[in-house]
């Protein structure tokens, strides 16, 4: 590199956002990179090495032929978003409306920092459990938002499970709190949030006003009978809750998805919320 | 968006050409940039283009510049920025330590000789520029959502940090296609910009015989057109804002032919009031087809 060319960097450096400086690029996604490059067993990032379902495969070949190449409106495409509607409503017993409730966005890694963007104010507070999915620190820098973190705790033996204090939840709540992050099931540690936990948080979300965004991606992806149940479906909150996703159409076979991360995820939200996010 | 939250700090501006696309305004709220708008003057005959004041767009930069946006070939004008306004501009980015933040997805749909010269390939200017591209134009695509920012490391190295943690990639078997397309051979992009001026000369002569004002573009594939001929549409049907919506409005709902109201590409609606757009990236039928209806206009 030449001298000039070194300045120049220098130059470009202090050019930079600080919100881009507060934080690294992800680090499971890193560690996927790092895997490639030592020829390591890759546990790191959250993908099947195994095949994607060939239904799916199958409809994003057919689509592609039939042409279906250009921009889908902004909201999603209309056959999607009433599948959405009708899973939704089939596996939590939750009627939304595709017209106004409903964005597909590029992964719901999107849906997430849209949600965000669309709802937080300068001074704004997110609760956020701990540990906690790396992207919602680089979500709150970006859309502008204090996190205020809560801790969970490793279950003491065999038949416990993660499990926070009530107290230091409570108190993580305040006048400045907009929202708090949900993600049941948990990455990464597995927890499943049980109807009496959310509707603890329930009784926090209406006592302070805050949304609850809720990350229910694993939503299918269950053991040992735990069921999962989206905060949408607890009683005084379907207005309060953003539901982020990453369903794909009706399967017909009836298969779980195989895609952690799926891409054509979904945010469901109280229509309000739902325009301010489009 | 991720260029721009990659580089933006409390208190920066960007400098904006206007008329300009709309995800522009936006892209600098979220961001948080001040825009500081420098107008574009439509062509005054045939044989002029659209053209800015140079010392209205030296007196927008000052120690504020955090970036100028460019995008040529332009939408809405069709404008392509030539060599010596790009040395302008770059003179400006240079003396306020600026960005050009560059959006050249029209690179490849360009008329009667015009040359797509990229920002970066300014001499001094390769360590300043941020070019945007993708495959949507290109390769008709615009439902794929691939695109690409070339930066330099710096830049690069938080640009890839803000689109992690916005979509974590883009379409991974798309990416893959756009590997191929990339290496379409040069007939393949002949082929398509001789297609596109095909279609743009329908469209122009369709619209000066349905009684537009045109503004030949001289790249991408929009015709921004002047309206002022036109009677105002009946205020008691068509009472949205300014005169460009209205008319927009009376356009679909009457005529049945859908374009974009001229307002939405400038900060003031009232600069776009006389303007409406027009796309030709259309096949025959469709243009047939607005021919038709075009025809009941009454200028």
């Amino acid at each position: 590199m030449t001298a000039t060319e070194s300045s120049m960097a220098q130059i470009a450096r202090r050019m930079l956002s600080a919100k881009a400086e507060q934080f690294t690029e992800s680090v499971i996604r890193e560690m996927t990179r790092l895997a490639l490059k030592h020829n390591a067993v890759n546990l790191s990032q959250g993908f099947p090495d195994f095949a994607a379902p060939a239904e799916v495969k199958e409809a994003a070949r057919q689509a592609i032929s039939d042409d279906i190449n250009q921009y889908a409106i902004t909201w999603g495409a209309k056959p999607l978003r009433d599948a959405i509607v009708e899973k939704f409503e089939r596996t939590q017993g939750v009627r939304v409306d595709p017209e106004r409730e409903i964005t597909i966005c590029c992964g719901s890694t999107e849906a997430m920092m849209a949600a965000m963007m669309a709802i937080i104010n300068p001074g704004d507070e997110i609760v956020v459990f701990e540990p906690f999915y790396e992207n919602y620190g680089p979500d709150a820098i970006l859309s502008g938002a204090t996190p205020r973190f809560v801790k969970m705790r490793p279950p003491a033996n065999e038949n416990s499970f993660w499990s926070y204090d009530e107290k230091e939840l409570a108190a993580a709540f305040g006048p400045h709190t907009k929202a708090i992050i949900l993600n049941t099931p948990n990455n990464p540690t597995g927890k499943v949030f049980t109807r009496a936990e959310l509707e603890f948080i329930r009784d926090l979300c209406v006592r302070w006003n805050a949304f609850c965004i809720t990350d229910e991606i694993y939503e299918h992806i269950l053991y040992d009978g735990a069921e999962h149940i989206s905060m949408a479906r607890i009683e005084g909150m379907r207005e309060r809750t953003i539901v982020i996703n990453g369903n794909t159409p009706n399967n017909p076979t009836g298969k779980v998805f195989t895609r952690a991360d799926a891409s054509i995820p979904s945010a469901r939200s109280p229509s309000a919320a739902g325009r301010r996010r489009r | 968006m991720a260029a721009m939250m990659a580089i933006i700090n409390p208190g920066d501006e960007i400098v904006v050409f206007e008329p300009f696309y709309e995800n522009y305004g936006p892209d600098a709220i979220l961001s948080g940039a001040t825009p500081r708008f420098v107008k574009m003057r439509p062509p005054a005959d045939e044989n002029s283009f659209w053209s800015y004041d140079e010392k209205e767009l030296a007196a927008a930069f000052g120690p504020h510049t955090k970036a100028i946006i460019l995008n040529t070939p332009n939408n809405p004008t069709g404008k392509v920025f030539t060599r010596a306004e790009l040395e302008f501009i770059r003179d400006l980015c240079v003396r306020w330590n600026a960005f050009c933040i560059t959006d050249e997805i029209y690179e490849h749909i360009l008329y009667d000789g015009a040359e797509h010269i990229s920002m970066a390939r300014i001499e001094g200017m390769r360590d300043r520029t941020i070019v945007i591209n993708g495959m949507s134009k290109t390769y008709s695509v615009t439902g794929w959502r691939v695109g690409w920012a070339i930066a330099p490391p710096e830049a690069t190295s938080a640009i890839r940090k803000v689109h992690d943690f916005l979509t974590v990639g883009a379409a991974a078997p798309l990416q893959q296609a756009g590997a191929i397309a990339l290496h379409s051979p040069q007939s393949y992009y002949d082929k398509l910009a001789a297609s596109y001026a095909e279609k743009r000369a329908r469209l122009l002569k369709i619209l000066e015989q349905a009684g537009f004002t045109v503004f030949k573009p001289r790249g991408a594939y929009y015709i921004m057109t002047d309206i002022s001929r036109f009677p105002d549409p009946d205020p008691r049907r068509f009472a949205a804002g300014t005169k460009d919506v209205a008319f927009a409005k009376y356009l679909v709902e009457e005529i049945g032919v859908a374009t974009v109201p001229g307002s939405s590409f400038y900060n003031d609606p009232r600069d776009g009031a006389k303007q409406v757009r027009f796309t030709f990236c259309k096949k025959e039928s469709t243009l047939a087809a607005a021919e038709a209806r075009l025809a009941k206009l009454h200028a």
